[in-house]
């Protein structure tokens, strides 16, 4: 399967991360990649994801060590603050690096 | 549309950074703040007194009010990086030196230079629509333009026509001004409902 995809369109599946690739995922990684940090509720408010989904992204990829989720407190009242990591920057470079490879661009 | 980003957006990082940012500003509190201050200045030329001015500060309170108390709350919390501090100096400067020169401009008529009408009127249309500009430009707050052309145009109205008329512009328009804020302020808070204190 490798083989014949890699020798028809030059490119495997394998090569995509799909950690990065799902679209729920991407987005919270486009988020995080441009911000130093942010809080649970910015990063719903600006995906539209439920609170459950969203929750549930971010610990699949705090598990792939791509983000690190911190509870701090601001003020009096408790944040779940996410920060992406160095490999998480990483990854998604080279996911991004990888489809513009694909698309040809 | 109640997301920033879809899914089949093109992913331009920049772009990505500037709407984040900018959804800080769909609260209208920086509109109302702009408002508020320009009908001030322009109360105080029908009310000679000192205590007026500090109604200004109203505006200040109040976008600390709407940031703190409402804003936060709905949108969410977020740091930006360090690409956006510098853009924050880099504003920061340039209206700095524009502060310099209007200092300059003051000090210079105090001394008794009488610069020509033409020369005055220009100098501060040209400096009042350019650090509104800067401040456009750099917080990506598109909105903020438009209400330095509305500032610039009372001030050349009292520029042309004296006090009298250059107030009475000024006070319509800071209430325009006020009242989009307000009309922003609804939109934001139909937008983003209260998440009841429940963040995570």
């Amino acid at each position: 399967m490798k083989n014949v995809s890699r020798n028809a369109v030059n490119w495997s599946v394998d090569d995509i991360d799909r950690m990065v690739h799902e679209p729920a995922r991407y987005m919270i990684l486009s988020i995080l990649y441009v911000l130093d940090t942010g809080d649970f509720l910015f990063i719903q408010t600006q995906t539209a994801l439920t609170k459950g989904n969203l929750s549930s992204h971010i610990s699949k990829l705090e598990e792939a060590g791509y983000v690190k989720v911190v509870k701090e407190f601001i003020g009096k009242r408790p944040h779940t603050m996410i920060r992406i990591t160095k490999t998480g920057k990483k990854a998604f470079e080279e996911y991004r690096g990888t489809m513009s490879r694909i698309i040809g661009r | 549309m109640h997301v920033v980003m879809k899914m089949s957006d093109n992913r331009d990082l920049k772009r990505i950074e500037a709407k984040l940012f900018s959804s800080y500003f769909q609260d209208g509190a920086w509109d109302v703040m702009i408002g508020i201050m320009m009908v001030t200045m322009a109360l105080r030329t029908f009310i000679d007194h000192w205590t007026v001015s500090f109604l200004a500060l109203g505006g200040v309170i109040y976008v600390f009010i709407i940031r703190k108390y409402l804003t936060v709350k709905r949108l969410g919390y977020a740091r930006f990086s360090s690409s956006r501090k510098k853009k924050r100096v880099t504003m920061f400067l340039i209206i700095l030196a524009a502060n310099i020169v209007t200092l300059c401009l003051l000090i210079a008529s105090l001394l008794g230079a009488d610069p020509s009408f033409a020369l005055r009127t220009t100098v501060i249309a040209a400096l009042v629509i350019s650090t509104f500009s800067i401040v456009a430009y750099y917080m990506d707050y598109w909105r903020f333009f438009i209400w330095g052309i509305f500032l610039t145009g009372s001030i050349l109205v009292t520029e042309m026509f004296g006090l009298g008329p250059g107030s009475m512009v000024s006070m319509t328009m800071g209430a325009c001004i006020t009242i989009v804020g307000l009309y922003f302020l609804y939109i934001f808070i139909k937008k983003y409902p209260s998440s009841g204190g429940d963040r995570d």
